[in-house]
């Protein structure tokens, strides 16, 4: 039955080609568009690099301090000695590390600027993240401790200083401090926010150790469970923490906190929708935004397809009143016409893919995201997949409906 | 003839329904792309208000809190030594940059009005340095030393809102009161001072003294240099060399004015392109299948068509009824895309469109859809001219 519905569909397809063509067209470009959406959001959610581990560990790095009627607040990242006098006192996580975000720098060679951006962090960075390291190693919490002055460089920086020599050993300078590299690790691209760096050091070579005294400053946290269902665990105790046991003697009268323990998807929903004074992440809201625009964005291709669609039923009346002069049921008919429209937005699809993996290509050697590979994978294709019978469906059930409506007799006679 | 094709068109309502959908949609979506592309082309024809021609920021980024009695000492001694250097011909403090999304939006209520301005401060002689252009009164100068008001300066967008018409020159523009018992005189007023960019709003900026002979406890964030012209990039190095020695427990973050502005300009039109690519790749489609529908509807009236030549119709008057139909119809998917659209000025959804832009993105996106209907109708109208009577009213 459906090798007969199939070759049916090749055959009509063919007769018009035109037709077939604008179907495609609009198909596949659609498709294309949300595959590059899809991948993206899942090279940020998914990441393949050193943030790998995404699912064993959550960030906190963002922070609001304000006193009881809120008149004055300050909302940032986290300052080192709120880190010390509160998160350190966690118990829940395995691992807690800290680094201060990446800043830039510059470093100056052959008369050339080299803006690069670096980092400082302890040493759990290392075990959390999984950098591959291409020679050398990162650094311990010996090293740490001892305020060491050296560092791990990426790939890229590594043979833009010294070429195809090992990098290893040799001395590194900036901001006026000279640092021993003692480990290169692969590029990291710039989608994983917390891993992402050109150097890397102990946070303890900071030129002035005042750092300490701050509430409020540039860092974050990284909090580790080798088991992922206890990082909700986590972000309860220190949402408790927060609320009951908050260690603050701040000056300017602060005296309540409001943060939070996020995963990828939780970030980037507490960015663009949670208020400065919740603990929650709004993860609702951003997942019913998504799924709206998702949806807006193929209205328009699917009026489009109906509209065509709904214009050709008399073309096939005659073969519809056949059809029906034989027996066939209206259900039966409707499920013809939805599988000829998911056959052609399938092959619309593919078209998409490739398309979309033809653009993404471009996008990462145009350098817009620094190191950023967009692969295609299942998960993406999967995704893929479901909105192409998303899309022939929708496109399909209208006209599908109408046509098998039809009064055979006017059918037969080819009119309405 | 019109009110023939409204009756015609009224008869098929059913069929044009989601044609009418269609260009509903379309139009939306035309309507958004023109209104961002003006916005944004107005903004960057209004001047930026200054020059960024050999200008360089230095951010000062402090690794320890700021301590006046310390930190002035060392940012004076910075501003001189880099003075000295052949290729700086001035240095000034300025806390916001120019050209970054770092900005000071403050506002207060005075008389019942909301006054909310960017802020920002600069010392005596940087807006000469900055190439602004002074419209009224003065700029800072030491006579304001040691007075009993914040002297400010403010542009004259900060005017046209909140004091239309006014002489503001002497003005006293804030609240007096126990909390705040010092007034703020206007000194003098600018003609602009677009800090963000060229493609920033615009908003009402005022400035305050930063005289760093009696700063309070506020930290400075940044020197602006005029450099001589041709100064090459690597002289950064030096300059950290000179900053790092008078203040080790700083990092300075140096960047040209120019470099700053193109990334500015890069960031902000790269979501436009992608919108804009996204957009003509959905008006081609809708072009294409309003295109294919109207083909497919012609074949299918072909005895209505035969029938008309065969009573006296020209060639012309065929090509131009398939013309007028599918605009009668996009008129209608217009209206209900206008009643839709005219929400957002009426409602001030977007502070940005005001009518004059809704006017004119609305016109230039009528225009468009008017054309696109017009080409979409164009060939399948001159399909239906070649059915002759009698092989048209043979069709079944």
């Amino acid at each position: 039955m459906l090798y007969n519905y199939v070759l049916t569909a090749w055959k009509v397809f063919l007769r018009r080609k035109f037709f077939t063509f604008i179907n495609l067209f609009g198909i596949s470009l659609t498709l294309a568009v949300l595959m590059i959406a899809t991948s993206m959001v899942e090279g940020y959610l998914y990441p393949k690099g050193p943030e790998k581990t995404s699912a064993n560990y959550k960030v906190i790095d963002r922070l609001t301090l304000t006193n009881e009627k809120h008149t004055s607040t300050y909302g940032g990242r986290l300052g080192f000695k709120f880190i010390k006098e509160n998160i350190w006192r966690l118990t829940s996580p395995e691992i807690i590390s800290l680094n201060s975000g990446a800043s830039s720098v510059a470093l100056y060679q052959n008369n050339q600027k080299m803006p690069k951006s670096f980092r400082r962090t302890d040493a759990n960075y290392w075990k959390i993240l999984d950098f591959k390291f291409i020679e050398g190693r990162a650094f311990d919490h010996g090293e740490v401790e001892q305020g060491q002055f050296v560092a791990v460089i990426n790939q890229k920086l590594a043979t833009e200083l010294f070429g195809q020599s090992s990098a290893i050993g040799k001395s590194l300078d900036f901001n006026n401090q000279r640092f021993q590299i003692i480990g290169v690790t692969e590029n990291v691209s710039e989608i994983e926010r917390n891993a992402t760096a050109d150097i890397w050091t102990p946070y303890t070579t900071m030129p002035s150790t005042s750092y300490q005294q701050d509430y409020q400053g540039s860092w974050e946290v990284i909090v580790y469970h080798s088991d992922p269902s206890m990082l909700d665990e986590i972000q309860k105790e220190y949402i408790n923490m927060l609320k009951n046991d908050l260690v603050l003697d701040h000056q300017d009268g602060m005296s309540v906190a409001y943060s939070g323990a996020f995963n990828k998807f939780e970030n980037i929903a507490y960015q663009a929708f949670s208020d400065e004074y919740s603990y929650q992440s709004g993860t609702k809201t951003l997942a019913t935004v998504l799924i709206v625009l998702v949806v807006v964005f193929m209205l328009l291709p699917s009026i489009n397809m109906i509209n065509l669609n709904v214009s050709r039923i008399m073309e096939r009346s005659s073969e519809i009143g056949v059809r029906k002069a034989f027996g066939a049921s209206a259900s039966q008919l409707v499920a013809q016409f939805i599988v000829e429209s998911i056959l052609i937005t399938l092959v619309g699809g593919l078209i998409g893919i490739l398309i979309s993996v033809f653009l993404l290509n471009l996008i990462e050697q145009s350098g817009l995201i620094a190191f950023a590979e967009f692969g295609m994978n299942l998960r993406v294709l999967f995704i893929g997949f479901v909105l192409i019978l998303v899309f022939g469906f929708i496109s399909g059930a209208y006209p599908a409906l109408k046509m098998s409506r039809l009064n055979p007799v006017s059918a037969l006679k080819g009119g309405e | 003839m019109l009110i023939h094709i409204l009756k015609m068109v009224w008869n098929r309502k059913k069929s044009n329904a989601l044609i009418v959908a269609e260009i509903a949609i379309a139009f939306l979506v035309v309507f958004s792309l023109t209104a961002l592309a003006l916005r944004n082309y107005q903004l960057y024809q209004t001047p930026l208000g200054f020059d960024y021609q050999n200008m360089w920021r230095v951010t000062i980024k402090p690794s320890a809190q700021w301590q006046p009695e310390r930190d002035l000492v060392a940012v004076k001694q910075i501003l001189s030594e880099l003075e000295k250097q052949p290729e700086v011909s001035r240095a000034h403090l300025l806390d916001n940059p120019t050209f970054l999304n770092w900005s000071w939006t403050s506002s207060y209520e005075l008389d019942g009005k909301i006054i909310r301005y960017t802020g920002n401060r600069f010392d005596d002689k940087a807006p000469e340095t900055f190439g602004m252009t002074l419209l009224e009164g003065r700029w800072f100068g030491p006579q304001d030393s040691g007075q009993n008001y914040t002297p400010v300066l403010i542009n004259k967008r900060f005017v046209d809102t909140f004091f239309p018409g006014e002489n503001v020159i002497g003005k006293n523009i804030a609240e007096v009161n126990e909390k705040n018992p010092q007034e703020r005189r206007v000194v003098g007023v600018f003609q602009d001072f677009r800090q963000m960019g060229e493609l920033s709003k615009l908003t009402p900026y005022l400035f305050e003294r930063l005289d760093i002979d009696s700063s309070s406890n506020r930290p400075l964030r940044g020197i602006e240099l005029k450099m001589s012209p041709n100064t090459q990039i690597i002289f950064e190095e030096q300059m950290q060399k000179i900053m790092k020695r008078i203040a080790p427990h700083w990092e300075f973050d140096i960047q040209t004015w120019e470099s700053k502005r193109q990334t500015h300009i890069k960031e902000t039109l790269l979501p436009i392109t992608i919108l804009a690519i996204v957009g003509c790749f959905l008006m081609v489609m809708v072009a294409m299948g309003l295109f294919g529908v109207l083909w497919q509807n012609v074949t299918a009236r072909t005895q209505e068509i035969g029938l008309r030549r065969a009573l006296g119709s020209t060639e012309k008057q065929i090509h131009a009824q398939i013309i007028t139909e599918l605009l009668v119809v996009s008129f209608f998917g217009v209206s209900i895309a206008a009643l839709i659209l005219v929400q957002l000025p009426l409602l001030g959804v977007f502070s940005e469109l005001n009518w004059s832009l809704f006017g004119s993105a609305f016109f230039i996106a009528l225009v468009m859809m008017t054309l696109l209907s017009v080409i979409c109708a164009f060939y399948p109208g001159k399909i239906a001219t070649n059915y002759s009577p009698s092989e048209a009213l043979h069709y079944e």
